[in-house]
């Protein structure tokens, strides 16, 4: 891979990148109404008071100018313009959306990277065998489970254990002492907390290590779900390829020229069955984001995807510029990492 | 003699290919679950009048909220309607709005790439840029934006989520149509004199609808998770539909009381979705091993 490659690759992404900021303006316009329309019924604003606020937010201008403007301040100063519910600037607002949703992400990403290795090339190995029958059916239960339905399942689930835990979390049987440090507040009966990011009435007093754990034990649920579809589906794709690459003649040589069946296994078929993993990694992030975002919904969690929709329903144009923009950049870079990571590990693949 | 042997090449080996597909379909454990609960559902959906004990919008068919009991099945939700007989009625409208989605995208992507790979040149080039823009949002966002703009309800939702659906057929379809276009016969075909359009309707397409097949089953059980989606973001369906995305968005307020509300339409949705990758998985073995890879 040469720099000149980088750089036509980076070149390559700008029209996509109008194309998309431009494509999302135009369906966001093309909403009956605008931000104003909600104030029309309001006894205290009178028209010229709508048509000063209009004003003030660019709405008077014609759409193509509002893009123009919209993508020079952000070329030029990096600005994605100004959020008019929250009266304040979208970088300003976003930046917390953003963190909450990444924390609850990139913990599940790590954990399925973490897995789905060791699941698929066990699960391979042992092709038909108890354990990768067993990872098989997870793997069908884990693509099929709607994620909303899922983290709703686990939340009833914990509230049904609640009054057993409650009667053990009161009593002084060993069992409550050993469980009491596996549950978030035994003392209500509440293995996990379900609902929030964090416990409001009481977080501002924690301490630091308080603080952590308090975000671990809200983390819980809603990674678990996550997890569970991304892990299901990269799980099925890895252990095809492990089983391809298993009965692949370059393996069986290695078998005959005496090599250990670890290293065969490792060195010679994961080695190449890592490939379609690698090239997937650029859409995944987009795609735990979308996933992730009917858990923030049913767990309140404060993240991107609550604050997207409250945004379309307010037509606050600029906040659902700034995330659709985000998550569009997300995807191009994360394509062009996997690219680039995908001729690093793989030397056949070239790029010219 | 050549006109028997064309027939036996030709269009008539069409039939005994299905039927085979069939079989290996059926003989497949996982695919014959998978068939039997989607058979199942279906006819739950189909015979629904016949078979829920109650109508579905009967409010104080039982008391509000009762758990499940021989009277009712799932219980009751808090209109005091028959939540199984809702359950059954909501089959009509998940998994017929999940197929028309999945129809629309299909529809259309299919076109477009065929277009785009068999014109190529420039017409390729832009084609191409334009599924890389669509791509550009993952669905679920991109439906959301286009329910905005077209309005909540069941029937804006399948044009959302099928739009959103558009790019992956396209670029699948182009890519199969750019390797069947390089095959001697499309040559062929077109030094007889077969215009453009006879070629793509005639010689393109069906050899491209073994993939779209694969493609359309696969998409099917996301098509209903996502438009399931969103009737449980309040964006779809809307009260009293007993749609099943909308019946969990409806039992929000109450599943910690009456959790029957909210498992038995999810668990519905849950058996449909499975029950089609269950067949989809090995649909895709049987026609066209090259797209069940990597997808």
């Amino acid at each position: 891979m040469t720099f000149g490659y980088l750089v036509r690759r980076v070149l390559q992404m700008i029209p996509t990148f109008i194309g998309a900021t431009l494509l999302a303006f135009l369906i966001i316009q093309a909403a009956p109404g605008d931000f104003t329309d909600r104030f029309i019924l309001e006894p205290n604003m009178d028209a010229a008071q709508l048509e000063r606020m209009e004003a003030r937010f660019g709405l008077d201008k014609p759409v193509p100018l509002q893009y123009l403007n919209w993508m020079w301040s952000l070329l030029r100063f990096g600005y994605l313009g100004e959020s008019f519910s929250y009266r304040a600037p979208v970088n300003v607002v976003i930046i917390p959306l953003i963190w909450n949703s990444m924390s609850l992400v990139l913990v599940s990403l790590f954990l399925t990277y973490l897995l789905t290795i060791p699941i698929a090339v066990i699960s391979a190995v042992r092709q038909y065998s108890f354990l990768d029958k067993a990872v098989t059916f997870l793997s069908f239960f884990g693509l099929a489970i709607p994620n909303f339905f899922f983290i709703l399942v686990l939340i009833v689930g914990v509230l049904m254990l609640q009054p057993v835990l409650r009667d053990l979390g009161a009593g002084d049987s060993i069992f409550g002492a050993l469980i009491r440090p596996l549950s978030y507040d035994l003392e209500r009966g509440l293995l996990f907390p379900v609902g929030g990011m964090r416990t409001s009435q009481i977080y501002d007093q924690l301490t630091v290590w308080g603080k952590l754990q308090d975000r671990f034990w809200h983390l819980v649920l809603p990674v678990l779900v996550v997890t569970t579809a991304s892990l299901a589906s990269l799980v099925r794709v890895l252990r095809g390829q492990m089983l391809e690459f298993l009965r692949a003649d370059f393996v069986r040589t290695a078998r005959a020229k005496g090599l250990a069946e670890s290293t065969v296994t490792y060195k010679h078929a994961l080695r190449n069955a890592l490939n379609p993993l690698i090239s997937s990694t650029g859409a995944i992030l987009p795609e735990l984001v979308g996933g992730a975002g009917l858990v923030e919904f049913v767990v309140r969690w404060p993240g991107i995807t609550p604050a997207f929709v409250a945004a379309i329903a307010a037509q606050d144009i600029y906040i659902i510029m700034g995330l659709l923009t985000l998550s569009a950049v997300l995807l191009m870079i994360g394509n062009l990492l996997a690219d680039v990571l995908l001729v690093t590990v793989d030397p056949r693949i070239r790029y010219s | 003699m050549s006109v028997e042997l064309v027939q036996q090449t030709g269009v008539s080996s069409a039939k005994p290919r299905w039927r085979k597909v069939v079989r290996q379909l059926v003989m497949n454990p996982g695919a014959f679950i998978g068939a039997l609960i989607l058979l199942v559902l279906v006819f739950g959906a189909l015979f629904a009048p016949w078979i829920a004990p109650y109508d579905w919008n009967e409010q104080w068919v039982g008391p509000r909220l009762a758990p499940p009991s021989t009277d009712h099945f799932f219980g009751t939700d808090r209109f005091g309607r028959d939540v199984f007989s809702r359950m059954i009625y909501g089959g009509r409208f998940s998994l017929s709005v999940g197929i028309a989605t999945v129809l629309f995208s299909m529809i259309i992507g299919s076109l477009f790439g065929v277009f785009i790979g068999y014109t190529g040149g420039r017409v390729d080039h832009f084609g191409v840029m334009a599924i890389d823009v669509m791509l550009g949002f993952p669905p679920i966002v991109l439906a959301i934006l286009i329910v905005a703009v077209l309005g909540v309800g069941l029937p804006n939702v399948v044009v959302a989520v099928g739009i959103a659906g558009i790019p992956r057929f396209a670029r699948v379809v182009r890519g199969a149509t750019l390797a069947i276009k390089a095959r001697p016969f499309v040559e062929a075909t077109q030094a007889i004199g077969a215009g453009h359009f006879r070629v793509m309707v005639w010689h393109l397409i069906p050899n491209v609808l073994p993939t779209i097949t694969v493609l359309a089953t696969l998409n099917l059980a996301g098509a209903i998770i996502s438009t399931a989606s969103l009737s449980f973001l309040g964006l779809g369906a809307q009260p009293p539909t007993p749609e099943w995305g909308a019946m969990l968005y409806q039992s929000r307020e109450f599943y910690r009381f009456a959790p029957w509300n909210m498992i038995f339409p999810g668990l519905a949705l849950f058996l449909s979705v499975m029950s089609v990758n269950l067949m989809g998985d090995r649909l895709s073995e049987v026609l066209d091993p090259r797209v069940s890879k990597g997808h």
